[in-house]
């Protein structure tokens, strides 16, 4: 009879303490999965939008080529910008019937002239938005309109940020409440099977044999809880995916291929792990005391 | 496995429950201890188990040469067998179980393990019993079922506490006869504390009396020492 045969001996003798265990750790690793994705989700959104042309510079229709260039080469001798693309009013059209292809209406009517010629600029930090737009004021002579998502990008920031402290301060909370939910279902059963363990201490047990079989319990729920709640996440995940990807258009918010859904599982398994051994591991301090 | 009492006391706060104890059991021997409810038969079985400390004094324990331990209490209680007159069988195991729970405490192989459960389970007569939980034997069966599961761990010493305690007469003897049976197949050294004086004047053995936590005779083989 192993340690694992034992500890299974133990869940089965006592179903509900055992389901009890299970069962928050589950929700703790559901909690966590979901957690894990929409942090993934929004630095993915946030990835987005700092990869985009976070300066766009609609230009005068009257400019010259001569002038054009220059403007171009001012602004992208600067260190702020990482890159800068002319848009001509020829690809403008392009993009918006590319955009608009499902509409004929919106493309009746609509030539390459009604449309301006424009500047996208992205720059290498998100901070630095500011100070490339302060280096714009005055030069009313090449710009017909100034817009950039430094609103939008801060905003996403903000809300990154509540959100990663919100789930982290659930996430700490569960994970406590499902530490001393093992402490307590295995301090439970170590105390239903005193009599059990002084038998087996008389019959020669070390007392790391005692032991082990309950660490091996503690261990089984946290790693069995992750495996359960990754599972249930995983699955709803998928299950919405489609959903959540026609509502976050050209970002993936969800995660695309098996990798990370992986590597979330097996940072939750031994997360779960060291959760449930800890649990045990004090139960046994506590109640085994030699 | 030779035992030595040596000034052996016993004290629970001002209650002396041994007092200055001083014997030997030689390898081989079958101990009666005997004496009435709170002379201190069971604390002796006790302190051998290294159940509980003495107050004062020591209880030397000498092994054969191929058992030498490092005298690890664990070590030294994976060579003795006992039998409690309450079992002390784990409730929710079988039979076969319990015996295999001894077996790996003391590191049986697995494929080992069932020839030797077989074995001692046809000694005691409980070959049908196998996989009966403690709850659905008779008294009898439950104290050959510890002995069977004392005698797995091929021990030099079974300590039996009031094994008879619980049993019609009838089962009583049986045991004591299977008990007599392994002491002289097996060279197994027995110590049994019982006050069933019926049992110990049938079999001429040696016999301690205890009373008060003093020993008052030591009896070998009928003579008063």
């Amino acid at each position: 009879m192993n340690t694992f045969s034992t500890a299974w001996h133990h869940i089965r003798r006592s179903p509900f303490q055992s389901l009890a265990a299970i069962s928050i750790m589950t929700t703790n690793f559901i909690l966590l999965t979901f957690f894990s994705l929409l942090v993934i989700g929004i630095s993915s959104t946030l990835d987005y939008f700092e990869s985009k042309p976070e300066i766009t510079i609609f230009l005068k229709d009257n400019l010259s080529q001569e002038n054009l260039y220059g403007f171009r080469d001012e602004i992208s001798s600067r260190s702020e910008v990482k890159e800068i693309v002319y848009i001509s009013k020829e690809e403008a059209l392009g993009i918006y019937r590319e955009q608009n292809k499902d509409n004929p209406l919106l493309l009746e009517m609509v030539t390459s002239s009604i449309l301006p010629a424009s500047l996208e600029i992205s720059a290498n930090n998100p901070k630095d938005l500011d100070t490339i737009a302060q280096s714009l004021v005055g030069k009313e002579q090449y710009i017909d309109e100034l817009v950039y998502q430094r609103d939008l990008v801060q905003s996403i920031i903000k809300w990154s940020n509540i959100i990663k402290k919100a789930g982290l301060v659930a996430v700490t909370a569960i994970s406590l409440i499902s530490f001393f939910v093992v402490l307590i279902v295995i301090g439970m059963k170590i105390t239903l099977k005193k009599q059990e363990i002084n038998v087996t201490r008389l019959l020669g047990a070390s007392k790391f044999y005692v032991k082990k079989a309950f660490l091996a319990e503690g261990s089984f729920y946290g790693v069995f809880g992750a495996l359960v709640g990754w599972a249930v996440a995983f699955a709803t995940a998928l299950y919405f995916k489609d959903q959540v990807a026609q509502f976050f258009g050209e970002i993936s918010f969800l995660p695309d291929g098996y990798r990370v859904y992986l590597l979330i599982l097996g940072a939750e398994a031994l997360f779960g792990f060291f959760l449930g051994f800890f649990g045990s591991w004090l139960a046994v301090k506590r109640h085994l005391k030699y | 496995m030779d035992l030595t009492f040596s000034r052996i006391t016993k004290a629970y706060g001002e209650m002396k429950s041994l007092d200055r104890v001083s014997f030997e059991v030689k390898s081989g021997e079958f101990l009666f201890i005997v004496g009435p409810s709170g002379a201190g038969k069971t604390t002796l079985i006790k302190l051998i188990l290294a159940a509980t400390k003495p107050t004062s004094g020591e209880i030397i324990v000498t092994f054969p040469k191929k058992k030498n331990k490092k005298g690890k209490i664990e070590e030294i209680r994976r060579l003795i067998g006992t039998v409690y007159q309450d079992t002390r069988l784990v409730m929710d195991k079988t039979v076969y179980e319990n015996i295999e729970l001894a077996l790996d405490i003391i590191n049986t192989p697995k494929q080992e393990r069932d020839e030797v459960i077989k074995k001692v389970l046809k000694k005691t007569n409980l070959e049908e019993k196998t996989d009966l939980f403690p709850s659905q034997l008779s008294g009898g069966e439950l104290q050959r079922a510890s002995l069977a599961r004392a005698l797995a761990v091929k021990p030099l010493l079974i300590l039996a506490d009031e094994p008879t305690g619980n049993l019609d007469p009838e089962s009583g003897w049986k045991l004591v006869e299977l008990l007599r049976k392994i002491n002289k197949e097996d060279k197994t050294t027995i110590i049994m504390a019982t006050h069933d004086m019926e049992i110990v004047d049938s079999l001429k053995t040696r016999v301690v009396r205890l009373d008060r936590g003093k020993v008052i005779k030591d009896k070998k083989k009928g003579k008063y020492l």
